[in-house]
């Protein structure tokens, strides 16, 4: 069993099943970690502790000259896609022996970028519910969302969806029937 | 090398360049999974010899081509377009080096949006 968390002696979940929850959307404590403000502040650490984790990787990566290894830059362009791909989202092709697609990774990026972009907001859970692997098949977006206290939060979430929306039509061929946003909690100051 | 190792690896080059230059394409990902580069770059390390990652996966089966990519896009054109026209530029250019053979292709997009934007988000 992994020791709590420093600081989440509260809750006594581990930063482990929140960066699990974080990754993947899902956890069999969802209830719990959505609600708790000591998860969802470590939730919040931890998407600042990738940003920053990734920065010093590709600094360390340039000052190691990967021309020299370019394997090395291929393991860590993999490991990075790999274990964030998720599913495969079908494209329509024109000819019939092309297999064309996108992955689940690459379209909730997508999702987190188009929501992080309106102010007022940080997306946290992001998730696709639905079969994505059928063409056509209705999906739905369910959304976290940490709001920066004073936001009006009903145009806030008008903001969110059209964002979101948008950038779905754009750049999948998924049939989005609903985007559900939820506001988990509020900041003071821009997450 | 033999030549027809050449020619391939001259095609696969080809293949690069015309995708790269592909409207709406950002970069190429590596087509090897991650344990594959891992052991190939491991083997190159252990006996010195140079190795550098495959990221246009081209075979020829049974006499038909078949290439396989992974890419990631700027988001400045909707994603599916670039997907089919990165298989048009492609299954051109495999037309030309091996005539009425219809050329089998996958192209999966696994990022939309500049590095640094959209794709360093993903978590």
């Amino acid at each position: 069993m992994t020791a709590p968390t420093p600081g989440h002696d509260d809750c006594g979940r581990t930063l482990e099943q929140l960066s699990d929850y974080l990754q993947t959307g899902a956890s069999d404590d969802q209830d719990h970690i959505e609600h708790c403000p000591q998860c969802q502040a470590g939730l919040a650490a931890l998407r600042r502790l990738d940003t920053l984790t990734k920065a010093l990787i590709e600094d360390d990566v340039k000052r190691a000259n990967p021309a020299d290894e370019p394997w090395f830059r291929s393991i860590l362009d993999n490991l990075r896609l790999e274990t964030r791909s998720g599913r495969t989202l079908p494209l329509t092709a024109n000819n019939p022996n092309d297999a064309l697609s996108e992955t689940e990774g690459s379209v909730i990026a997508l999702i987190r970028a188009a929501g992080d972009a309106v102010s007022g907001s940080t997306i946290g859970r992001c998730r696709i519910d639905g079969d994505l692997t059928v063409p056509g098949a209705p999906v739905r977006v369910d959304l976290n969302v940490t709001a920066v206290w004073g936001t009006s939060l009903y145009g806030l979430a008008d903001e969110l969806r059209k964002a979101v929306a948008d950038a779905l039509a754009a750049h999948t061929e998924l049939n989005v029937t609903a985007i559900n946003i939820t506001v988990t909690d509020l900041a003071t100051e821009q997450p | 090398m033999n030549n027809r190792t050449q020619d391939l690896t001259g095609l696969e080059q080809t293949v690069r360049q015309a995708v790269l230059s592909t409207d709406g394409v950002d970069r190429l990902y590596p087509a090897d999974p991650t344990w594959r580069a891992a052991l190939k770059g491991g083997l190159a390390l252990a006996t010195g010899q140079q190795t550098t990652p495959q990221d246009v996966d081209l075979k020829v089966q049974a006499q038909a081509p078949t290439v396989r990519l992974r890419i990631g896009v700027t988001g400045t054109i909707p994603a599916p377009a670039v997907a089919r026209t990165v298989s048009a530029v492609v299954r051109q250019h495999l037309l030309e080096a091996f005539p009425g053979q219809e050329p089998q292709l996958t192209v999966q997009i696994c990022a939309i949006g500049k590095d640094g934007q959209q794709q360093e988000t993903a978590m």
